[in-house]
């Protein structure tokens, strides 16, 4: 079977270097090892990261990269970019957000306000996680932090 | 100041192939010449080239930005220490071969011919041969999937041969369109 080579991947990972070399914290679930695959199959790959570091940091662990920039196309930063899902060790789920938007999706007009409120209106990501809140993300957090 | 070496001269040579953005493979070698050949000369190339920013990767993955010095050899221990970006597995490392994302590879061996098929693998056509060398390793992938191949011999009439007699990694086959009608992807010319 010939193998999927999507036009544009978008993963989101722990950390990277400017370069686009991108690693996996050790800890991590093993569904999310197919995010390497996409990655790697895709024509232009997106990479969010929790995370950009220096280059020093990244050669501490060299075994951890899962995708090296040749395979990058370009790495954004976006702390708490799964939420309102979980990132393995680094925060879980926020239900309660999932929730609001479980019962907003049962009414068309109510989701488009949900998607105008959350998705549209904010400006960029960080005014969303604005919204959100530090009180609530720091909540999520298994580490009791960002790191 | 001294005349170059052989291998200086080549290393330069070699050097001056790579483009601005290269993602290099140096792989394995078994020693004395065959390793200065497929794995020293290309080290040396790939750091002269460092100014053009050049990626390569040395012994199965090791992936080296250009400002990182070389190991001091290229034992386990050393390149176990050798500061790098990322270390990705021998499987990894022929799957990006065949993603046809190498842009460029180095092998040797005792013959080539004029089709650039290179062997590797034993003198004279006898089965069992008279003489069996090493074998191929990797060859095959470098020379079918890295988008340049490189093959660094030694200028002798023994090595240069009209037919080699054991094809060990393919280059144009019998020339024509012998490498399309395996569907092989076209080879780069050289600049």
């Amino acid at each position: 079977m010939q193998a999927a080579h999507p036009d544009v991947a978008i993963i989101h990972a722990h950390s990277a270097d400017v370069h686009g070399n991108v690693q996996l914290d050790p800890l991590h679930w093993p569904d999310n090892d197919a995010d390497e695959f996409i990655g790697w199959a895709g024509k232009k790959t997106i990479v969010t990261v929790e995370q950009i570091v220096s280059d020093e940091e990244i050669r501490r662990n060299p075994e951890r990269t899962i995708l090296p920039r040749d395979a990058v196309t370009c790495v954004v930063e976006a702390p708490y970019g799964a939420f309102p899902c979980a990132c393995d060790d680094r925060y879980t789920y926020d239900l309660d957000w999932v929730g609001e938007y479980y019962e907003a999706s049962a009414d068309p007009a109510e989701f488009a306000k949900f998607i105008q409120k959350w998705v549209t209106g904010p400006e960029d990501h960080l005014a969303f996680l604005e919204m959100v809140g530090v009180d609530r993300l720091l909540e999520l957090s298994t580490r009791g932090g960002v790191l | 100041m001294k005349p170059p070496t052989i291998y200086e001269t080549m290393a330069v040579a070699l050097a001056k192939q790579f483009g601005p953005k290269e993602h290099g493979f140096v792989g394995l070698g078994t020693g004395e010449q065959a390793f200065i050949l497929a794995v020293g000369i290309p080290t040396v190339a790939a750091q002269l080239s460092v100014s053009k920013g050049t990626d390569f990767s040395l012994q199965y993955g090791t992936l080296v930005d250009p400002d990182i010095r070389l190991p001091e050899t290229l034992g386990d221990p050393d390149l176990l220490a050798w500061s790098c970006a990322a270390r990705l597995s021998v499987e990894r490392c022929l799957d990006v071969f065949r993603r046809g994302m190498m842009t460029c590879s180095f092998i040797s061996g005792a013959q080539v011919d004029k089709f650039g098929n290179l062997n590797s693998v034993q003198i004279g056509r006898d089965r069992p041969p008279k003489v069996r060398l090493t074998g191929p390793i990797a060859q095959s992938d470098h020379a079918v999937y890295a988008q340049r191949t490189f093959i660094l011999l030694p200028h002798d009439r023994r090595v240069f041969v009209d037919r080699v007699d054991f094809v060990s990694a393919p280059g144009f086959g019998d020339g024509g369109d012998w490498r399309k009608e395996r569907a092989c992807p076209a080879a780069v010319r050289p600049r």
